[in-house]
């Protein structure tokens, strides 16, 4: 090598350039060749195989580029309602991540999907979506009752929200395992089937529409429950709990109210007062 | 063109023009051969123009990519030394403009680890290194270039948009530094 401190015998004093070569050959011995033959190797290497070594990162980008959209496509669609164009996506979405076991209780998401549609007078989608998505068997008899009975504008928007409603109290109150609670919610769920007209309500057995409430007898205490058939005024409708459970034959809440104003009704809303005008 | 050339078992500078021609026409043994021959060169020009230690070996493997992904590109192989010398001068740029301090010339001590780092401190060359120290950057990379490499002016400036005459005076000038550094330098001693 050239660690050597002795002067060569050919070294020239005193001339700078001559240091500078000798200094430059010197440096140049020094490397060793197996090092250079490696290094150039390796060059060679990076350079002719790019695609190995760029794959890797390429995947990870792409990977991570569908995560993002996935991710932003799920957020997006995810507010969206039955109609909307997202509104599969969404759907899709979930499937997946219930097939995956990350999905949970969806009741809650379905309710707001059919406020959506009730807001734009879907009352029929609203129902379909209930009917097809929600778990408590009640909510669901409601739902189809209201399909079937004769209502139209404003009084099956009414009821429809009243059943969203109630609906939302049992959602919540399943999920906080609240028994009683529960009960209460399913049992105004079944004053809203039987305040429906005509013979919707789950167990009747056959009143046709006009013929209930024309017992005097079933109404509530507080209902005047004295004016039979059509003629109940609109601020009667839905007095107090209904004296019949469904399934109970013969004369539902003694409204009376054969589709002009269906009662429904919250014991909780003020008394047991008609919450519809 | 080359004034110096070494011969160490394959290492031939400057390299057959076949070799060039095989390089370039994609024959990796032949750019194995060519840029073999080259790299105590790019080590030793690293060195000489003082970079730091640490930097050489990340732009000798610069440099290298960088030739041998362009190599194909070469057009003319008579010019491949101007080609070399182009490629690790703009690699050494490109670091330095990385680098906080590219005039500061790697004069601190620092343990050596490779040969040419222990040559670089032997006693031998103490002069000649503290001459270079105190030479620009710029007058030290003519210098090697000219003086060690044996490029002709039109080499070197035709890759940096300098005329002949520019790179003849600025080299004329570095040299006359290194002659003065040289001589004050054996004075103080």
């Amino acid at each position: 090598m050239s660690n050597r401190s002795a002067p060569r015998d050919d070294q020239v004093k005193n001339d700078p350039f001559d240091e500078l070569r000798r200094f430059a050959d010197d440096l140049i011995r020094a490397v060793p060749q197996g090092r250079s033959e490696a290094e150039v190797a390796r060059a060679i290497r990076t350079v002719t195989a790019p695609r190995r070594r760029r794959l890797p990162a390429l995947v990870a980008a792409s990977v991570s580029g569908l995560f993002v959209l996935n991710l932003a496509g799920a957020a997006v669609a995810d507010s969206s309602a039955p109609g909307d164009v997202l509104y599969p996506v969404d759907r899709s979405y979930e499937w997946v991540s219930d097939v995956l076991g990350l999905g949970g209780d969806r009741s809650g998401e379905r309710l707001e999907e059919a406020t959506v549609l009730t807001d734009r007078s879907e009352y029929d989608a609203a129902l379909e979506l209930m009917i097809e998505s929600l778990p408590n068997s009640e909510v669901v008899a409601a739902a189809r009752a209201i399909r079937t009975a004769d209502l139209t504008g404003t009084d099956l928007r009414s009821v429809v929200m009243d059943l969203l409603a109630v609906a939302r109290q049992i959602s919540e109150s399943t999920n906080a395992a609240d028994a009683g609670e529960l009960a209460e919610a399913e049992e105004e769920v079944r004053e809203i089937v039987t305040d429906l007209p005509g013979d919707t309500a789950p167990g009747n057995t056959g009143n046709t529409p006009g013929q209930s409430g024309d017992t005097p007898g079933d109404t509530a205490p507080g209902n005047s429950g004295t004016t039979p058939g059509d003629a109940d005024p609109p601020d009667n409708s839905g007095d107090g709990p209904p004296a019949t459970a469904p399934g109970n034959s013969g004369g539902n809440s003694g409204n009376g109210s054969s589709g002009s104003t269906p009662a429904v009704t919250s014991p909780r809303s003020g008394g047991g007062n008609s919450s519809k005008p | 063109m080359s004034h110096s050339s070494s011969e160490s078992g394959r290492r031939v500078w400057p390299p057959a023009i076949e070799d060039v021609i095989a390089a370039r026409d994609g024959d990796m043994r032949a750019m194995g051969d060519v840029l073999g021959a080259g790299h105590p060169r790019l080590v030793a020009f690293y060195h000489g123009v003082g970079l730091p230690y640490d930097l050489v070996g990340e732009i000798v493997a610069d440099a290298l990519e960088g030739m041998v992904r362009n190599f194909s590109q070469l057009r003319e192989p008579d010019a491949f030394e101007g080609w070399f010398w182009a490629i690790a001068r703009n690699r050494m740029r490109t670091a330095l403009r990385r680098y906080r301090s590219p005039n500061r010339p790697q004069d601190a001590f620092v343990s050596p680890t490779t040969p040419e780092e222990r040559t670089i401190l032997s006693e031998e060359h103490t002069h000649i290194r503290a001459a270079l120290a105190l030479l620009s950057a710029r007058d030290r990379e003519l210098l090697w270039l000219r003086e060690v490499e044996g490029l002709d002016y039109e080499d070197i400036g035709s890759r940096l948009g300098a005329t002949v005459g520019a790179v003849r005076v600025s080299c004329h000038r570095a040299r006359k530094r290194l002659e003065e550094a040289f001589i004050r330098l054996e004075g103080s001693e």
